[in-house]
């Protein structure tokens, strides 16, 4: 029989353990060594309390919790929808402009004699040199952008927020896209001053 | 924003003493009572609801940053963050759930980007609990009770943010592994692995 996987290990620890299973933790030496020794360290981890703070200590804690929320107003429904109406207008934009790019890279070359419109996209596409300068400014507003968006309001739209999940995102973009998704934020920004 | 300056002097008796209909009628109100009056404006069931929950929020909170002034910080990050957004608590999970959910991520938001400063020092110390000596117990057991649990202490604010989030819910908190994977965004078997693997890192640290 099989040694018991982390998953069947908590359900011991739990005793939750369906029999069969549970059975082969008592037979199986190397199983029963590793159950006794994460009953050990369980033992020891729930040994450790809180410290408690003095008596005076809550009624600080509540008086400056009033303070604070004296300084703020609960987030009406309009407003709670601003940060997500402004995301998804953002994929939206980035994926679309994402994909005109593509789609531009596999277009056959401009005719000698463009028309003026294609005229100002040519001369708007930055050189690299202007790509890296523009990388630092496009830091500052994501992380600025990102700093006024509230968790409640992502996980109500049935997000999930994870610590530096956006560092990640925005990493995996290339130039191109940092590029793109910079000039879109700063736009973003700027229609929200 | 953290209000940092302690108002020590601020009268305690405030959540009680304006409410329309006296204080009975809000302290008998249950918690989604409480939020529907704090939505229609009425502060002092607000206030009521951080008395109910303000020990277990900054419990949870001092369990992440070992550290009672940074702990005090978090929890009024907390309850600010969750009167901002009481319109979006549903009555889906309890208040007391909704509110671990915004902790743990003030908390995991709190530890990405905080150096580890105040949670690496304070371990080095006891607390005043930890040197008193239990009944039956001698100043030498007392000290020694008083290190194991340091160390432990440290070991834990050594683990990977996920697994102590997960130690931390399913330990101090007694939560089941359904409802910690809820707050986590996690499923259920990836909560099982990281308390699994979160037992194992403690046994290394503490080896």
């Amino acid at each position: 029989m099989s040694h018991l996987s982390p998953a069947e290990f908590v359900d011991l620890v739990d005793g939750t353990l369906p029999a069969p299973r549970a059975a082969h933790a008592g037979d199986c030496a190397d199983c029963r060594a590793q159950a006794e020794a994460l009953h050990v360290v369980l033992r020891a981890a729930a040994d450790v309390a809180v410290p408690d703070p003095p008596p005076f200590f809550w009624d600080g804690l509540s008086a400056r919790i009033r303070a604070a929320v004296a300084e703020t107003t609960p987030a009406s429904r309009w407003r709670a929808l601003v940060p997500l109406a402004s995301a998804a207008a953002l994929v939206v934009a980035v994926g679309g402009g994402i994909w005109i790019a593509r789609s531009t890279e596999r277009m056959p070359a401009p005719p000698s004699n463009p028309s003026p419109v294609a005229e100002r996209s040519l001369v708007a596409m930055p050189d690299d040199a202007t790509l890296d300068a523009a990388n630092g400014e496009v830091w500052d507003v994501l992380t600025s952008v990102a700093s006024e968006m509230q968790i409640e309001d992502a996980t109500a739209a049935g997000m999930t927020v994870y610590p530096a999940a956006v560092d990640r995102a925005v990493q995996k973009l290339t130039p191109d896209e940092l590029s793109e998704l910079g000039r879109l934020l700063s736009e973003l920004k700027r229609s929200g001053d | 924003m953290v209000v940092r300056a302690w108002p020590w002097s601020a009268p305690s008796s405030a959540p009680f003493s304006t409410t329309k209909g006296g204080p009975l009628t809000v302290i008998n109100r249950t918690d989604a009572e409480l939020v529907e009056a704090s939505l229609a404006g009425e502060r002092e069931a607000f206030d009521l609801i951080v008395e109910r929950h303000r020990r277990n929020v900054y419990q949870l909170c001092y369990r992440f940053v070992a550290n009672q002034d940074d702990a005090a910080d978090l929890a009024q990050d907390v309850f600010v963050r969750a009167f901002r957004g009481l319109r979006n608590f549903k009555g889906e999970a309890s208040l007391g759930t909704w509110l671990y959910r915004i902790g743990v991520n003030v908390c995991l938001n709190r530890l990405a980007v905080k150096t580890p400063t105040s949670e690496s020092l304070e371990p080095l110390f006891l607390a005043n609990d930890e040197r008193i000596a239990a009944p039956g117990e001698s100043a030498t057991e007392a000290l020694l009770r008083g290190e194991r649990q340091r160390r432990v202490r440290a070991a834990i604010a050594r683990l990977p943010k996920k697994q102590r989030a997960t130690l931390i819910l399913r330990v101090y908190h007694e939560m089941p592994h359904e409802q910690i994977a809820g707050i986590l965004g996690s499923s259920v078997g990836a909560v099982k692995a990281n308390f699994f693997h979160a037992m194992n890192n403690l046994k290394k640290l503490l080896q």
